[in-house]
């Protein structure tokens, strides 16, 4: 499942409304997107992220606010003001659409992460569909948010990155392999094969496995490496996978999906039941009927 | 009950070479499809695939081996199996395997 242009359409325009807003507001604020949106790897229920850049002490939270509710550009119970927030947001619904969007100010990082990811969605061209079955595939677990108790996309990403950058066999990086054969890879890897207790993961420089212990050193002293370590290839020093508290089950539940997807795909599948019922892929995804009639719609 | 199954260290494949499962249970059963996307015989690559320059192991993070290679693995462990394909079948040969089963 990837996105639709409609899909695309429909967001650009809930885009403009709030840009429309932000710029009768401050006229030299510079609206730009990020996150799923800007790489195109969004789900039809992904959130968009939007940045707001301009000149402020503190981010105007309460004038944008007040500002997208005279607007209407929101249901108005949806607009809600995370000021205590790591990262200060606003996050509301679209009126028309029901998209949800958060929108921050004068973050430079998540711009730049989407650049980051962009480029490696040229350099492996398979890399968008990977991320986007293994979105839609955490998603259905509510694996998908570190506050539920998975894993960032930022993550998971990354281990989509890095399992191509590191993967032995060089024409695993090829535009023409299978699919569906490297997605069993990468549940093989982070499902049964990879360990989390010693080994980190590192991007920059072409890619490398690394001790968790060399990673530590780098990193401010007292810093316990997370369970799944991801060293930040935009900031070093930053752990990525600091806040996923959830990586162990995200771990069980790839080794499901390995055992039913190699066994799906091995003669024995014969015996296997539902057999002829589903895709080999629909044994681990599901996409609701909901979903479904939200596309339509 | 482990009188039943022999234990997983006892079993040598036949296709690679490794300890730990029996050759029905190969991986490159499926992995030999790496390269195939209609139905049909696996696609054979015209050059045989090479091992990539990076070699780094997810089982112990050290430069120079990769996981499947680790001297560190416990020998209790599932031995990890191999990335690499070291045949393709052929028509014929999948027919034969698929009687066995
Ligand atoms: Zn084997
Ligand atoms: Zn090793």
């Amino acid at each position: 499942m990837s996105p639709c242009p409609e899909e695309a359409a429909m967001r650009r325009e809930v885009v403009k409304r709030i840009e429309t807003v932000v710029k009768d507001l401050w006229p030299t604020a510079d609206v730009q997107i990020f996150g799923s949106f800007s790489t195109g790897l969004y789900l039809p229920t992904s959130d968009i992220d939007l940045v707001v850049f301009g000149k402020w002490e503190r981010p105007p939270l309460q004038l944008l606010e007040q500002a997208l509710r005279k607007h209407n550009v929101a249901e108005p119970c949806s607009i809600k003001v995370l000021d205590k927030a790591t990262v200060p947001i606003i996050k509301l619904t679209d009126q028309e659409t029901e998209v949800k969007v958060d929108i921050s100010f004068n973050m430079e990082t998540g711009v730049r992460a989407a650049e980051f990811i962009k480029n490696y969605m040229k350099k492996y061209s398979l890399l968008p569909y990977l991320i986007l079955v293994l979105k839609q595939f955490l998603l259905q677990r509510d694996l998908n948010e570190v506050f539920t108790g998975g894993i960032s996309s930022y993550s998971l990403i990354l281990m989509a990155i890095s399992f191509l950058q590191l993967h032995p066999r060089i024409d695993a990086r090829r535009a023409d392999e299978n699919l569906g054969m490297l997605l069993v890879e990468f549940f093989e890897l982070y499902g049964r094969n990879f360990n989390y207790l010693k080994t980190g993961i590192r991007i920059k420089e072409g890619g490398a496995y690394i001790a968790k212990e060399e990673i530590m050193k780098a990193m401010t002293s007292g810093y316990r490496p997370s369970m799944l370590c991801i060293e930040d290839p935009l900031l070093p020093g930053n752990d990525v996978g600091r806040s996923s508290y959830g990586a162990m089950q995200v771990k069980q539940v790839f080794d499901y999906a390995y055992i039913v997807l190699s066994h799906a795909v091995s003669p024995l599948a014969r015996s296997y039941p539902n057999r002829d019922a589903e895709s080999t892929l629909g044994r681990i995804i599901k996409v609701t009927q909901e979903v479904i009639d939200y596309r339509r719609w | 009950h482990s009188c039943l199954f022999r234990h997983s260290w006892d079993k040598q494949c036949d296709r690679c070479h490794m300890l730990g499962h029996y050759t029905d249970a190969c991986t490159e059963i499926w992995r030999q499809y790496h390269l195939t996307t209609k139905p049909g015989p696996p696609k054979k690559p015209k050059t045989p695939s090479r091992p990539s320059a990076l070699a780094y192991c997810y089982h112990c993070a050290q430069k120079g081996h990769y996981g499947h290679e680790c001297p560190e693995r416990e020998v209790y462990d599932p031995s990890p199996v191999s990335p690499f394909i070291c045949y393709y079948d052929d028509k014929y040969e999948i027919q034969e395997r698929e009687k066995r089963l």
